[in-house]
């Protein structure tokens, strides 16, 4: 107990194989996990964040770095000293156990007496609601409900840290987003700092408090859902979080109310105020499709000319595929409101205001 | 079900197919039948029939060589099928929980070898070295013939062993020892209860296959260590009796039994998982 964090990662490595064959799982990852946060590994797949966690689990030893568990260093202990439990994506119950036992079998090993685990089991069960099904063989149940008897097992030893492998990557849609609530639920009601992978941005962003982007074995950033959406840190990042358009131009001046930005065509943009900018250089912008404003006829000062090369209705919004006079496209996300007179078609001129607030200057 | 017998290649089809396994079924259990049949025989032919009796039976389970024989077989079959199951076990988690590495598909041809020795070859073998020993070491009990079973039925108790361990997801381990199971306990409450049915039948099958064998036993015995199946081969060289047939029928009767067990045991593979 006191320590800062739930879960010190500090310069962690995982190689798998050897020679040519080697492949780096982890590529010198630091990271700290606060007591009580509900925290998310995101990547694409095969980045890495299976890996991440079973280093953190005790499947798998570190080939250089060192875990830190509530203070203590675990680099070198085996998963079962170690307080953490796991939900896995297959949820591995145990065949030939009923749910009461299997929720009841981490407190067992931890030679509980009867008494205790008892009361404890029931408890599990209110929580995952399933005490009707206490005494079912596991075999008898549906996946939603594995899922939860999962959960339970995993919860019961109340361990300091809680690691989710995609947990919900087998549930259909509607079972999915009710199992999204009822996890931030759990972890609100148990206090219990969690360690979630997904490979669904949108799953990261509604369910976290912090999310960690991962690449190749690499951390790419670290921060809170808004703070990744709004400012990410590089390109892969703000691609594979949300939408986004790039465009590369040329700083043109810079000073500390902002910076005129030129662009391929000619074109002339405000850009926000930055702090190493020099004229000359170039930079990449990024902008989100919905903080693009779009409007009929020929553009206003500032505002960029283009013809709809395209379009998708989803129904709350509208996707417009805009063109540049110089060759770039840009994606616009409108929302479809009743007061909006007009609706574009492809071929129409339309004018695009890209405002200084919503662009980001991003490295390559 | 789909009806496939437009598109896919099925040998009922095929001419004579049916005559041919009416043919190798007819050749397989007529004379077994026969055997059966014949055991009930009142008279003293094995070939000529004259009326219903039980008296054969009586005979065959009464008589103090048979006892002795039968008794020596059961003794040998259930050590020999208890070592060769315990040592097929450890070779199975062995070679089935590990990382693949270099050399272990070697290991499984090792382990399967006595599958391929020509039984007369391990026989003259074992009387070989067991001869030496026994001269040595003055020891001449059932140990040897024991030894010996328990070494040839190691890879029939492998084979369902290995097959339930790999077809157990390891998950299950990795989770007990997630939920603080020392390997030991992992084993004890997870492994084993799970591995159980292919551990019974692969006893089963060691025992079956110890319980029947011949050549091994007549090279390895010494004096007075008949089991039932070298007892029946020495009485068929003196002429034979409906107690044989008999005798042949219980022996039938226990070898059905045993794989009728093995069958449930392993057949529990499908409904667990
Ligand atoms: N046991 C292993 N042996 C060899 N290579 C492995 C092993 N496990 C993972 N890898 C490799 O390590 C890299 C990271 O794998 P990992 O399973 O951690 O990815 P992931 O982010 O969990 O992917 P996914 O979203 O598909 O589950 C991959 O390139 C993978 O091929
Ligand atoms: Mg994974």
């Amino acid at each position: 107990m006191g320590s800062k964090y739930a879960v010190e990662i500090w310069r962690v490595t995982k190689t798998y194989g050897s020679g040519d064959a080697a492949v780096v799982a982890v590529n010198d990852v630091t990271l700290n996990i606060g007591n009580n946060e509900f925290f998310t590994l995101l990547g694409p797949s095969g980045c890495g964040k299976t890996s991440l966690l079973r280093l953190i689990a005790g499947f798998e030893f570190p080939a250089t770095g060192d875990l830190i568990l509530d203070g203590e260093n675990i680099t070198g202990t085996p998963p079962y000293k170690r307080s953490i439990n796991t939900v896995f994506q297959s949820y591995a119950l145990f065949p030939h156990m009923t749910v009461a036992e299997n929720i009841g079998f981490g407190l067992k090993m931890l030679n509980k007496p009867k008494s205790e685990i008892e009361p404890r089991v029931q408890e599990m069960l209110r929580l995952v609601q399933m005490e009707a099904l206490a005494n079912r063989p596991v075999a008898k149940l549906s996946g939603g409900q594995q899922q939860r008897v999962a959960l339970a097992r995993a919860l019961a030893p109340s361990p300091k840290v809680l690691l989710l492998d995609e947990p919900l990557s087998a549930l259909d849609y509607k079972l999915r987003k009710e199992m999204q609530v009822e996890l931030k639920r759990l972890q609100a009601e148990t206090g219990v700092t969690f360690i979630f992978v997904t490979h669904d941005q949108e799953e990261a962003l509604t369910m976290s408090d912090r999310i960690a982007v991962m690449s190749g074995g690499k951390l790419l950033q670290v921060g809170e859902p808004r703070d990744i959406y709004n400012n990410p840190a590089d390109r892969f990042v703000a691609s594979f979080i949300g939408e986004a358009n790039f465009l590369p131009a040329t700083v043109a001046a810079a000073d500390t109310t902002g910076a005129a930005l030129t662009l391929a065509s000619g074109a002339t943009l405000k850009g926000p105020i930055a702090d190493d900018l020099a004229p000359g250089q170039t930079v990449t912008l990024m902008i989100r499709p919905e903080h693009i404003r779009i409007a009929g006829g020929p553009p206003s000062p500032g505002a960029l000319a283009g013809t709809v090369a395209d379009l998708a209705y989803i129904g709350t919004d509208t996707y417009y595929k805009v063109r540049l006079a110089d060759g770039a496209s840009l994606s616009v996300r409108r929302q479809n409101r009743p007061e909006d007179e007009q609706d574009y078609s492809p071929g129409d001129a339309v004018a695009l205001s890209l405002p200084a607030s919503a662009l980001r200057y991003l490295q390559e | 079900m789909a009806d496939h017998r437009d598109t896919s290649f099925d040998v009922r089809r095929l001419g004579g197919f049916t005559f041919i396994a009416a043919l190798t079924f007819f050749a397989l259990y007529v004379p077994i039948a026969v055997l059966v049949v014949f055991a009930f025989n009142a008279g003293e032919s094995i070939s000529d029939w004259q009326g219903l009796s039980m008296k054969w039976f009586a005979i065959a389970v009464t008589d103090a060589r048979v006892i002795d024989a039968a008794v020596r077989s059961m003794v040998i079959a259930v050590s020999a099928g208890i070592i060769a199951t315990a040592a097929a076990t450890l070779a199975a988690i062995a070679t089935t929980r590990t990382a693949p590495y270099r050399g272990l598909s070697a290991k499984y041809a090792f382990i399967n070898l006595p599958l391929m020795v020509p039984e007369i070859v391990t026989g003259v073998a074992l009387l070989i070295f067991f001869s030496r020993l026994k001269i040595w070491t003055g020891y001449s009990g059932l140990g040897y013939l024991i030894a010996a079973h328990a070494a040839f039925c190691i890879p029939f108790a492998y084979l369902p062993i290995r097959a339930r361990l790999e077809n157990m997801d390891d998950t299950l381990e990795r989770a007990a020892a997630d939920l603080y199971a020392t390997p030991l306990r992992a084993f004890r409450h997870v492994t084993l209860p799970l591995l159980w049915p292919g551990i019974i039948a692969g006893f089963m099958l060691a025992f079956v296959i110890s319980l029947d064998d011949v050549v091994i036993t007549e090279f390895v015995k010494s004096g007075g260590q008949d089991t039932l199946p070298t007892y029946m081969l020495g009485q068929i060289r003196r002429g034979t009796t409906p107690a044989l047939n008999a005798i042949s029928t219980i022996f039938l009767l226990f070898s059905v039994l045993a794989v009728t067990i093995m069958f449930l045991a392993d057949g529990k593979r499908s409904k667990d998982q």
